[in-house]
C-alpha cells in the first residue's frame, strides 16, 4: 500500500502543474468627443483600434518545467465581464504577432468578438512570451447616452 | 479493491487541470457633443424688396442664396435635458414695414436619432426663438439635403413704413442649447 501511494504521489508531482500568466500594458482607455467627429452632421467613425501592442501576454508553467514549457499545450481563453456596457458596443481582439521565444501559436491572428462567455482565443505548444494584443471597438455613436462604458477583459490560461 | 479505488481517484485528478486568469479593463468615455454647421456655406443671404411693375401690385421680394441647410451632431447624457436649436438677430435691425421670416422644413436626410421637431415659420427679432426643439442624441447627415432647410423671406406688413432707399445688414445666430 505504501509503495502504491508513493508511486502515485511521484506521478502527481511530475504530471500536475500550474500556469502563470502575465499581461503587460495599461488598460485601454479612450475618450470620445467632438474632435473625433469629422463634421457637424456626422457620427463617430465605424470603429477604433487600440495600439497594435496594447497588451503583451506571457504565460509559462509553474513551477518551471522544461517539458511543459516546450511541449505542453497551453490554451488561452478570453471573455469579458461588463462593468457598465451598452449592447450596441462590440469589442474585438486579435494578436498582431507571435511569441518572442519562437514557440508556435495557433489562431488568434484575426479579429474576433469578445463575448461574456469564455471561448478559446489561441493556443500554443510550449510557453510564450510577449504576444502583442490589439483591440477594436465598434458601435461607438452619438446615439448612445454620453457616459463611461467599461468592461473587464479576462484571459484564462490552461494547459494539458 | 481499496488500493484500486485510490489509484483511480488519483489518476482522475490528473485529468483535471488548473487554470489561471488575469484581466485588463477597456473603458470608453463618451462625452456630450454639440456641433452645428450651415450648408452649403456661411455666405450672406440677400433679400431685395422691389417696387411693383404696375400700380396696385404688391412689392416683389427677390432673393439670392436665401436657402440654407442646418447640419448638427448632438450627444447627451442618459438623464440630460434635450436640446433646442434657437435663432435670433444678433446685430442690426430689420427695415421698417417688413418682417424677416424663416421657414423651417421637416427633417430630411440620412441621419439618425432624436432629431427634434421644427417650428415651421418664425418672425425673427432680437430674442432667441426655438427653431427645432427636443433634440437628443442624433446626427443629421452632412451637406445639402441633410438636416433642416431654412428659407429666409421678407413680408411687408405696412407699406407706409417702407423706405425703398433703406438697406440693412443683419447678423443672425443659430445656437444648439441645452434647456
Amino acid at each position: 500500500m505504501k509503495t502504491i501511494l508513493l508511486i502515485t504521489s511521484i506521478l502527481i508531482t511530475s504530471v500536475c502543474y500550474g500556469q502563470r500568466i502575465n499581461i503587460k500594458g495599461t488598460n485601454w482607455n479612450k475618450t470620445f468627443q467632438a474632435s473625433d467627429i469629422s463634421n457637424a452632421g456626422s457620427d463617430y467613425n465605424a470603429f477604433y483600434e487600440s495600439s497594435s501592442n496594447q497588451h503583451r501576454i506571457t504565460f509559462t508553467s509553474k513551477p518551471k518545467n522544461n517539458y511543459t514549457n516546450n511541449y505542453a499545450i497551453f490554451a488561452l481563453s478570453i471573455h469579458k465581464e461588463d462593468i457598465n456596457w451598452h449592447p450596441n458596443l462590440n469589442l474585438e481582439v486579435k494578436r498582431t504577432g507571435g511569441s518572442t521565444n519562437g514557440h508556435t501559436l495557433y489562431y488568434g491572428d484575426y479579429y474576433r468578438t469578445v463575448t461574456n462567455n469564455s471561448s478559446l482565443f489561441l493556443y500554443s505548444r510550449g510557453n510564450v512570451k510577449n504576444i502583442p494584443i490589439q483591440y477594436k471597438i465598434s458601435g461607438i455613436s452619438v446615439l448612445l447616452p454620453a457616459e463611461n462604458y467599461t468592461t473587464r477583459i479576462v484571459y484564462t490560461i490552461m494547459n494539458y | 479493491m481499496k488500493q484500486l479505488l485510490i489509484i483511480l481517484g488519483l489518476f482522475s485528478s490528473l485529468l483535471t487541470y488548473a487554470q489561471v486568469t488575469k484581466s485588463k479593463n477597456a473603458s470608453f468615455n463618451l462625452r456630450e457633443v454639440a456641433m452645428l454647421s450651415i450648408e452649403p456655406n456661411n455666405n450672406s443671404v440677400l433679400l431685395n424688396l422691389n417696387a411693383p411693375n404696375e400700380a396696385g401690385e404688391s412689392a416683389q421680394v427677390t432673393s439670392n442664396n436665401n436657402q440654407k441647410w442646418i447640419n448638427f451632431t448632438s450627444a447627451i447624457g442618459e438623464n440630460a435635458s434635450k436640446r433646442n436649436l434657437s435663432i435670433r438677430i444678433d446685430n442690426g435691425n430689420v427695415p421698417s414695414g417688413v418682417h424677416l421670416k424663416v421657414i423651417t422644413s421637416n427633417y430630411i436626410g440620412s441621419g439618425r436619432g432624436q432629431l427634434g421637431s421644427p417650428t415651421s415659420t418664425l418672425t425673427l427679432n432680437n430674442s432667441s426663438q426655438t427653431l427645432v426643439s427636443n433634440i437628443g442624441g442624433a446626427y443629421t447627415g452632412t451637406g445639402l439635403n441633410n438636416g433642416y432647410k431654412l428659407t429666409y423671406d421678407l413680408e411687408v406688413y405696412d407699406y407706409k413704413l417702407l423706405d425703398f432707399d433703406n438697406s440693412e445688414t443683419l447678423t443672425i445666430s443659430l445656437t444648439l442649447t441645452d434647456f
